[in-house]
This record gives structure tokens, sequence and C-alpha cells, in this order.
């Protein structure tokens, strides 16, 4: 009996980690994956399971989402830069500087995602699924 | 019917070996069990209703552009028409989904 349980847990394990990372099950599956992971705005988790989805309009929506969130950013950085352009006090200037690099930081991983993204929905055979 | 028969000890031991079994497959492999059984029943639930998700995440996508652009339909339409414009296939469904909000706002 207890072979039996350790075999059915190693069955559900290589089942849930390496044969899902491996692309092998079917497309709707990585579909519902990705589509949780936009749910949750996790977009390397998306791209991680995208090539496997097979499904162009979701590969859109991806690369669409993160336009506009780069668009944000690109406010945002807009914003902090005529801020930087003011006369402001040092420790707040030193605040603002910071926030820059970190919003020029997430938008070149944006671009990146956006870029592989792009590439999915470019690969052949990413129209067809495997359902 | 015979009353089955359960034994705590056997219940603790085979718990214990299934957990030892589970840290042996994590070193292994490198992945979690827990995470990946929680993984695959959340997929076996969400993929019944994929269209209704995927129709969702059509939904928050225009939500979030109306976020960003205000609540003025016509210029949340060009603004989507600028973003997807080698996104036909998006492109055509939002703006469909866009008229129908300016209709509905119209009524």
């Amino acid at each position: 009996m207890l072979v039996l349980g350790l075999l059915v847990r190693l069955g559900r394990q290589v089942l849930a980690g390496p044969v899902a990372n491996s692309g092998v099950l079917p497309a709707s599956f990585y579909r519902h994956l990705v589509l949780a992971a936009l749910e949750e705005e996790d977009f390397p988790g998306a791209l991680e399971y995208l090539k496997w989805a097979g499904d162009p309009l979701l590969a859109q929506i991806v690369v669409l989402r993160l336009r506009l969130l780069a668009g944000r950013h690109r406010r945002q950085l807009q914003a902090v830069q005529d801020l930087l352009g003011t006369d402001l006090p040092a420790p707040r200037r030193q605040q603002y500087q910071a926030l820059q690099r970190a919003t020029t930081r997430a938008l070149e991983l944006l671009q990146d995602y956006e870029a592989r993204a792009l590439s999915d929905l470019a690969r052949p055979g990413s129209a067809a699924g495997c359902d | 019917m015979a009353k089955p028969d359960l034994s705590l000890t056997g219940a603790l031991v085979g718990g214990m070996a299934g957990w030892v079994a589970e840290v042996a497959i994590q070193e292994v492999t490198g992945h979690h069990i827990t995470t990946g059984l929680l993984e695959l029943v959340g997929a076996a639930a969400g993929l019944w209703r994929l269209d209704r998700r995927l129709a969702q995440a059509l939904q928050d996508t225009l939500e979030q552009a109306r976020t960003d652009q205000g609540q003025d339909y016509q210029e949340v339409k060009r603004r989507i028409a600028e973003l997807t414009e080698d996104l036909p296939e998006l492109r055509d469904i939002l703006a469909n989904m866009v008229d129908a909000g300016i209709s509905a706002q119209r009524a």
C-alpha cells in the first residue's frame, strides 16, 4: 500500500512539474496557465506558457497588456523627469532619482517581455493548438 | 459490509514516508509536489471555463485602457487602435467591444 502511495505521488509529481514544463500537455491547459498568470499580472509566468498555448489571440492580449503597462510607466517617468527638472531638496531629489532608475529598469523589462510575446506570436504554428 | 480497519500508526508511517519521498523528489527534480498538485487542480477547474476567462481577460484589458484614457470611449478606441496596429484580431474584437460601449452610453 505504501509503495502504491509513493508511486501515485511520484506520478503526480512528474505530471505537475517536468511534464507541464515540457509542453506536452493539451494547449488548453497552457491557456489556463497563461490566463491565470495574466490575472495576477505575472508577465514572466504568462510568457513561460504562452509558447505552448497555441492561441494567437491570447498572445495579442499579453502584448497589449504589456504596452498599456509600459505606457503607464512612461507617463510616470515623464512626471519624475519633470520634477527632477525643478528645484528640489537633496533628499527628495535622491528619492526621485531612485524612482527614475526603477521605472527605467521596469520599462526595459516590459520591452523585453513584449519582444518575447511578439516572437511567440510570429512563430510558425502559434495559431495551431494541440487540443 | 465489514468495518474498514484503520491504523493510526500506519497512517503516521505512511504520512512520514510520503513526506520523505516528497522531500527527496523535490531535491532531485527541483519541483514542489504541493505547488504542482495545486496547479493541476486549478488547471482542471479552470479548463471548463476557459472561454469565459478569455472574455474576462479581454474585458480587463479594455478596462485598463479606459483607466489610462479616462471615460471617453472615442479616445479609448483611438488609443487601442494605435496600440494594436500589428495585432489585427485583437484590434477588431476590442473595437467591437468599444462600439458596444459607445452604443450603450448613447442609449
